[in-house]
């Protein structure tokens, strides 16, 4: 049996797949059948070289780098048990220790749940306290120059204001929701041209042409009587879909 | 009438958090703050450590959003803040990763009698045979299973090497599969 | 702007100090306004960017411009207000919060700096417009430099 370098998909929702280098020092080299070395390892031995100080003895003088270590099982069971291994899938004893781990690693993520629904409610001043240090490093972005009332006087309007602007114009539309947005062009100099980009999710069942039209004009009339930006077009995108209650989900 | 954020999906809310929405910014803490407060909990085994990584980590989430790629990976990608915040503390507290440490075990505050001897439960099984682990394989199994990260971010986070993290979580997994089955 | 003073006419720093609090009360009770914030940085700002810079007050609480104005090329008999004496005198009953309104008092120019929040029901370029009026309106007949305002516009906001 050779050794393939294996990708291990860890099984949780973070799309970025954790990178599991392969160390081959623990690289099983089939020289014994597979269910002795196995026994090995489920009886207590250990299961990969460990090279810091903490040794421990082999149960056996048996070389455990032979057929299924607990450590391949892992990468097994986190790779969705795929590719089909006919060797682990066809041992008995590998197969109930893959049940084994799948169940505390079910447990464990059940246990997750539990003491995150039980971790106490947050205080509503540490809650208020993180927020105002938030607000502390506001994005205020480039500053958007005002027509000023003599010549050295400088008004400006940030540009973290005008998107909180955009936001609440996209937002006001029944069934829009903004997901981001996008002012592009020298806001620095009066009078010229920016284009304003608007990405949005739209209420499913809604007519998302009619939604788009109602961001862009809630936009446009926000933006003209809050800043004197010119601008050359609002382009309003409907990037997603949401249903009316989600309840929040990821 | 303005969208409801508090149904808005992860990836809405990282994003507007990122643009500068300090209300979304909010929607999404609270979303998973029971999450990152069981996380920093069991990496540092103390409610009062756990609450500081927590609030650490909110202001390192809030100046890095801009930073996040992918903003539908909001939720891994604060877990991960969280455990890097807590090892900081960890680290500060001078709790080094080759000492099992028994105290610490006892000093977890989930480790209360009631809880020990209420193992009717495979939950309460589960949650006495991880305090009873030493801390270290502690962090690395909830790192692995809970943070999701990889063998060299853990070996980076806990100071030690690739080899080294696999050999304590293999042990850990014995340990916990050994107890859970025994249980059964 | 006083002729006969090459120095031009100097205000005490806690009476500067106490303008600067009048002038955020000013600017919060302009039509539209929401509320007075401090300029993050305007301490640093104002002493890289202000030439002859003599007192500076104001600017808020941990923002406050706190550190001893050190202008480069600056007379040599200048007064320089010395931090710790302008805010022990600006805090005449103790525990008064440094004003949010940051003024900067320089050879040639007084720099009023600050940030507000809008309502969006009004408009905030003309909302601006009343509120850097308005500070100049109050800072003229003061013995001090030819005054200029620095404002932006943080935050707009909507309903509450």
């Amino acid at each position: 049996m050779t050794d393939e370098p294996r990708r291990t998909d860890h099984a949780h929702d973070d799309p970025t797949p954790p990178d599991v280098p392969v160390d081959l020092s623990a690289a099983v080299e089939a020289e014994q059948l597979p269910e002795d070395a196995f026994e090995e390892a489920v009886d207590g031995g250990p299961v990969a070289p460990v090279t810091d100080d903490a040794v421990i003895a082999a149960p056996t003088d048996d070389d455990l780098d032979g057929g299924i270590s607990p450590e391949r099982l892992v990468d097994y069971l986190d790779a969705g048990r795929q590719p089909y291994d006919p060797e682990i899938e066809e041992s008995p004893e590998a197969v109930a220790q893959l049940a084994a781990l799948e169940r505390l690693r079910t447990m464990g993520a059940r246990l997750l749940e539990v003491d995150a629904a039980d971790a106490p409610a947050p205080d509503p001043s540490w809650i208020s306290g993180v927020m105002d240090r938030v607000r502390l490093e506001s994005r205020a972005g480039r500053p958007i120059p005002l027509a000023s009332i003599d010549e050295r006087s400088t008004l400006h309007i940030t540009e973290g204001a005008v998107r909180s602007l955009i936001r609440e114009a996209g937002d006001g539309v029944d069934g829009a929701m903004v997901i981001s947005c996008t002012i592009h062009g020298d806001v620095s100099v009066p009078g010229a041209l920016v284009r304003v980009e608007v990405v949005i999710s739209g209420l499913f069942g809604e007519p998302l042409p009619t939604l788009a039209e109602g961001v862009r004009e809630a936009v446009v009339s926000s933006l003209s009587r809050q800043t004197e930006l010119v601008l050359e077009s609002v382009d309003v995108i409907v990037d997603d879909v949401h249903l009316q209650s989600e309840g929040g989900a990821a | 009438m303005s969208a409801d954020l508090t149904e808005a999906a992860d990836a809405v809310l990282a994003s507007r958090a990122a643009e500068g929405d300090e209300r979304a910014f909010e929607v999404l803490l609270r979303r998973h703050l029971g999450l990152m407060t069981a996380y920093a909990t069991r990496l540092t085994s103390s409610r009062a450590d756990a609450t500081d990584a927590v609030q650490e980590a909110s202001i390192t989430i809030w100046r890095e959003l801009p930073t996040l790629e992918t903003p539908a990976a909001v939720r891994g990608w604060m877990m991960r803040i969280v455990s890097r915040k807590a090892f900081d503390l960890i680290r500060s507290r001078r709790l080094t990763d080759d000492v099992d440490d028994l105290e610490l075990a006892s000093a977890t505050p989930t480790a209360d009698p009631e809880r020990l001897a209420a193992s009717n439960d495979a939950m309460g099984a589960l949650r006495a045979a991880l305090d009873r682990l030493p801390a270290s394989q502690r962090q690395v199994w909830a790192l692995r299973e809970v943070g999701g990260e990889s063998y060299t971010e853990i070996a980076e986070r806990t100071g030690t090497t690739v080899t080294a993290v696999r050999g304590q979580l293999a042990r850990a997994r014995e340990t916990l599969t050994r107890e859970m089955e025994a249980w059964r | 702007m006083s002729d006969d003073d090459g120095l031009g006419a100097r205000i005490s720093a806690p009476d500067l100090s106490l303008l600067a609090a009048e002038l955020g009360e000013i600017a919060a009770s302009v039509d539209g306004v929401v509320h007075v914030r401090a300029r993050p940085g305007f301490g640093s700002v104002v002493r890289s960017a202000l030439q002859g810079l003599s007192t500076v007050v104001g600017g808020g609480g941990a923002f406050g411009a706190l550190a001893p104005a050190a202008p480069a090329g600056s007379a040599p008999d200048a007064e320089l207000a010395d931090p710790s004496s302008a805010e022990a005198a600006a805090a005449a009953s103790p525990g008064r919060p440094v004003p949010l309104v940051g003024i900067a008092v320089a050879d040639l120019e007084t720099r009023i700096t600050l940030d507000i929040a809008v309502d969006e029901s009004g408009s905030g370029p003309l909302v601006a417009r009343a509120v850097a009026q308005a500070l100049l309106d109050r800072v003229s007949g003061e013995p001090v430099p030819p005054a200029s305002v620095d404002l932006r516009i943080v935050s707009v906001a909507t309903g509450a």
